[in-house]
């Protein structure tokens, strides 16, 4: 159950005052609209006369993505580590649920930045863009033994990252699907029939890497990468899929995540990572991008309808976006695929 | 009987966003009432076409089952489309279609992967009408919501 303001200040400044063993006050705390996966809040905390501004994410008792928050934080701590990936200083990690009822993580805040695309101007989109995969292709290119996340996750070998990532979500849309989904279910065939050539190279996967998942200033320059709760080592090439999924430019399928035109963002990436995208085995990794979101959009549908969470952007998320899913679905490996709603990339 | 639903439920739409959303008070309350007022016109647009979308669905999906069979080896499999055919709809409540379109989608699921393992021309043809029916489900179950 969310818990009122005036209680979390309470509880979290006593939490807060034990931990650092000096009086910690917590204040202007407002909570963030959007944080499907966890509820968001920003706040103000003062110790010793230097106030700090902070992002508390306090797990729900369902969320959109069924995640471990240690995974989560500790993707965070090795993105802080690398130098490399701009993201939010993490600060504490609390799993003990005596504390505030669920467990939960403190983050230093990225002031004077957003998240939402559409208000950025249009002379503005290229230079993120630029930014956005080039960050991709230096968090692919990333050693994830040097940045210490190998002891936090299970390492596929990498003739197994594709199925391990198939097996998962073909797992969720079977158990969580409230109705049979016959083009979900084509997919997973497709994709198990077809398997993509191992891995080039194990690394640190952000899992939901898009448009509305980092923060900019206003000249549009990006100043962190947020919502690493789907972080996991595998195959490059799965950021870079679901970075260019037609959901994150809806209905525009030839501009990726409203922002640059696909093959320019696989060619930064590709410059930054130091690694040649093969269309044909991209493909393979488009098609499962898809399959995914739609497994993310069916476990919310589920959670909602059956009572477990009452937010609304579950619903919203499970109906609308699993109806968008699957015709772009359709649109990748129907033998009549008319490319409605996706762009064949040559 | 509520007459012109989908109308209706725009009139409450439109009371939510116009009247009621700018008396909240904090930005989380706001993007709530917006999703909120998106999802009831996503019921207002299912609402209308709930029956009629169903009972489509349902027809064509047999229509797959009929030409499905000649090609099926597996008696009992066939046994199970061949229970499809002849299904003549009287009950038009949607829990009523929703239990049928269950079961035929999952048969259709079943007939779907056996139709894959078959190396012919005619099953190609099978492969490409159950692609067909799943493009046609799919506009026909889609939502213009802006979101």
């Amino acid at each position: 159950m969310t818990l009122p303001i005036p209680e979390l200040i309470e509880r979290l400044g006593r939490y807060l005052t034990a931990r650092n063993g000096m009086p910690t006050q917590v204040t202007e705390v407002v909570r963030i609209p959007g944080g499907a996966s966890r509820e968001t809040y920003r706040l103000t905390a003062t110790q010793g006369g230097n106030s700090r501004g902070m992002i508390l994410r306090r797990d729900p008792e369902s969320s959109l993505i069924d995640t471990d928050r240690a995974t989560e934080f500790q993707a965070y701590a090795a993105a802080f580590r690398s130098g490399v990936i701009p993201v939010p200083e993490p600060l504490v990690l609390e799993e003990d649920k005596q504390h505030l009822d669920q467990p939960f993580t403190l983050m230093a805040e990225i002031t004077g930045c957003q998240t939402a695309i559409n208000s950025l101007p249009e002379s503005q989109r290229a230079k993120v863009g630029e930014q956005k995969w080039t960050l991709l292709g230096k968090l692919a290119a990333l050693d994830v033994e040097e940045i210490g996340i190998t002891a936090h996750m299970p390492s596929p070998a990498l003739n197994e990252t594709w199925k391990r990532e198939v097996d998962y979500w073909a797992g969720v849309i079977r158990k969580d699907a409230l109705q049979p989904q016959p083009i979900a279910e084509a997919a997973i065939r497709w994709l198990e029939r077809q398997p993509p050539p191992p891995s080039p190279k194990l690394a640190l996967v952000h899992g939901d890497y898009r448009s509305g998942n980092f923060l900019f200033d206003p000249d549009g320059n990006i100043k962190g990468i947020l919502d690493w709760e789907m972080a996991h080592l595998g195959d490059p090439l799965e950021d870079l899929a679901w970075s260019l999924d037609p959901l994150w430019s809806w209905p525009d399928p030839h501009i990726a995540g409203k922002l640059l035109p696909r093959m320019e963002a696989i060619r930064i990436f590709e410059k930054a990572s130091g690694m040649n995208v093969a269309l044909d085995v991209f493909r393979w990794w488009e098609v499962f991008a898809s399959l995914k979101a739609v497994g993310i959009w069916i476990s919310s549908t589920e959670d909602f309808q059956n009572g477990n969470s009452k937010e609304p952007i579950l619903a919203l998320a499970g109906w609308l976006m699993t109806d968008r899913q699957n015709r772009i679905i359709i649109d990748r490996i129907s033998p009549n695929s008319q490319r409605k709603y996706t762009e064949l990339l040559k | 009987m509520i007459p012109h639903t989908q109308q209706a439920l725009g009139f409450v739409i439109q009371r939510l966003l116009t009247s009621i959303g700018p008396e909240l008070t904090t930005s989380y309350a706001m993007a709530d009432l917006g999703l909120m007022a998106t999802l009831l016109s996503m019921f207002g647009e299912d609402f209308t076409r709930a029956a009629d979308a169903r009972q489509t669905d349902i027809q064509e999906m047999a229509d797959i089952f009929s030409d499905a069979q000649g090609l099926i080896r597996d008696e009992e499999f066939r046994k199970k489309l061949a229970a499809t055919q002849g299904l003549h709809l009287t009950n038009f409540d949607i829990d009523n279609l929703d239990a049928i379109h269950v079961a035929h989608s999952a048969l259709l699921i079943e007939a779907h992967a056996r139709i894959e393992q078959i190396d012919s021309r005619a099953a190609e043809m099978v492969n490409r009408e159950i692609w067909a029916h799943l493009e046609k489900h799919a506009e026909r179950h889609r939502y213009e919501a802006d979101f």
